[in-house]
């Protein structure tokens, strides 16, 4: 299942969600964006893929998946893809366990958790 | 002494045409600069191709979208040229293969008649045509290649459709052009091996002195061609962008930019779907190839290599045309594609600057964590 929350429907779509979405989560983009890219994705999806079952697709799907990216950027313009760390209210963090999270979205008493755990355990020596 | 030494104080002028190792080449002299210059080389200009100058020298047009030509980096060129004085110097730029007459006159002047020496690299027409022509798809069109190669070998082609083809890749007549005004004495065609890539590196260094094998090949992906799957998502989104007229600025942001060289990335599996030129095409490049082949042997220029392995094949009986599950991507192009497009989108300088900032609580030592907690724990007593 992708961020967008559709159900892939072919393996060659779910490989492409897949592939997407673990190349915006390695550049750190925010599920606003991976969301993006998946809605781009089915949106691109007019059905008349003669070959749906195929394990490869077709190019006009492509590119019409890139224009509807490109569309968005140009009614918008440019915006952050990385979500602002500093943000408390960012729903980026929730699925992160707390050792993945930045500082700045811990409160005190997490971090205080978070420093007190180690120097109980190695005596602080990191 | 090699017998191919160019005279010091020449001007090696490399016209390409495009397609022919050009960029290698290129990239080979740019990362030796500062060793040519012991041995008394100047490779012109200060990157690796000074493209956008030369473009202008011969009237060309740039990217769609993209930078203009510049006549005044032409003109800087020129200078940067002229100072190098006695030295042996290199310009290499393909463009300069789509200067017509007049243009090939000027440029001689410009760059002084009796001291220029013009080398061709030459390699069969039928490898370069496919790749000729996903680079146009490239720059915006939306042709398919079998209705591109019928209008390129029509006797009244489309007006406007790569005008520059022909000029670039009538071989015989780019070697003539330039003959006509420099004279075929100061011609070379250098034949490309297939099947020896540094080859060219070698004669290059020959030709100015170099020791062999101070010119080096650079690994670079950022030049490949794209494959048939590829260039096909790239010639719908074309039929696309023009649909939505979109300014040509977003063609060259996204597509240029972004998809194109986020699909460089890849290196293509051997079996992945080339593009191949269809019989009734190949037979006419064969042809063709044969009177361009004569004509060289008949011009007086200078030839490296064998002229005789440029005359392509005619396609082989029973050949059939390319079926179009060809042109199918896998989901890694897909997917590629859209990333570098939506890369496009970001605030780069904002990304970077917040991709470190969510640097985890895991990667921090204690003593950093401690003192984060010290200076927030200060900061909340001092609101309070």
């Amino acid at each position: 299942m992708g961020p967008a929350g559709t159900g892939p429907a072919t393996a060659a779509d779910s490989d492409v969600l897949r592939r997407v979405d673990d190349e915006a989560r390695e550049r750190r983009w925010s599920l606003n964006t991976r969301r993006r890219l998946a809605a781009a994705w089915h949106a691109a999806d007019d059905g008349g893929d003669a070959d749906a079952h195929s394990a490869t697709l077709a190019p006009e799907r492509v590119a019409a998946a890139v224009a509807d990216v490109v569309a968005q950027a140009l009614r918008e313009g440019p915006a952050p893809l990385v979500p602002d760390p500093t943000d408390a209210r960012t729903e980026d963090a929730h699925d992160l366990p707390v050792g993945r999270r930045p500082p700045s979205q811990l409160g005190v008493v997490q971090l205080t958790g978070v420093v007190a755990r180690r120097l109980l355990r190695v005596g602080g020596e990191r | 002494m090699s017998d191919l030494l160019l005279p010091e104080g020449v001007r090696l002028v490399h016209v390409g045409p495009p397609k022919t190792a050009t960029t290698s080449l290129q990239a080979a002299f740019h990362a030796a600069r500062p060793k040519l210059e012991q041995h008394g080389v100047h490779y012109a200009g200060s990157r690796r191709h000074e493209m956008l100058a030369v473009v202008a020298a011969v009237g060309g047009r740039g990217f769609l979208g993209g930078p203009e030509p510049d006549l005044s980096a032409w003109k800087a060129l020129l200078a940067d040229m002229e100072a190098a004085g006695s030295q042996r110097v290199v310009l290499s730029s393909e463009y300069l293969a789509q200067a017509r007459l007049p243009k090939v006159e000027r440029i001689v002047d410009e760059i002084g008649r009796e001291q220029i020496h013009v080398v061709l690299t030459l390699r069969p027409l039928d490898r370069l045509i496919p790749s000729q022509w996903q680079q146009y798809v490239q720059t915006g069109y939306d042709i398919s290649y079998d209705a591109w190669l019928r209008e390129m070998f029509s006797d009244t082609p489309r007006k406007g459709l790569t005008p520059t083809f022909w000029v670039r890749h009538r071989h015989d007549e780019l070697a003539e052009r330039w003959a006509d005004v420099v004279g075929a004495d100061n011609v070379t065609v250098v034949v490309l091996d297939p099947r020896d890539h540094e080859l060219v590196l070698r004669v290059f260094e020959e030709l100015v002195g170099l020791p062999a094998g101070l010119l080096e090949l650079q690994e670079d992906l950022s030049n490949r061609s794209l494959t048939l799957g590829e260039i096909e998502v790239v010639r719908d989104f074309n039929r696309l962008y023009r649909e939505a007229g979109w300014p040509s600025s977003a063609h060259f942001h996204y597509l240029r930019n972004g998809v194109v060289n986020e699909l460089r990335t890849r290196q293509p599996g051997k079996d992945e779907a080339k593009i191949v030129t269809p019989p009734w095409a190949q037979d006419r490049v064969a042809a063709l190839t044969e009177t361009m082949v004569a004509n060289l042997w008949k011009s007086g220029v200078r030839v490296v290599g064998d002229l005789d392995t440029l005359v392509a094949p005619p396609a082989p009986a029973g050949a059939v045309e390319q079926p179009d599950s060809a042109r199918r991507v896998s989901p890694e192009v897909a997917s590629l594609a859209m990333i570098g497009a939506m890369a496009q989108t970001g605030e780069p300088k904002v990304d970077a600057r917040r991709v470190r900032g969510w640097k985890p609580v895991d990667d921090y030592t204690t003593r950093e964590l401690a003192g984060l907690l010290r200076r927030r724990l200060t900061e909340r007593r001092s609101k309070s």
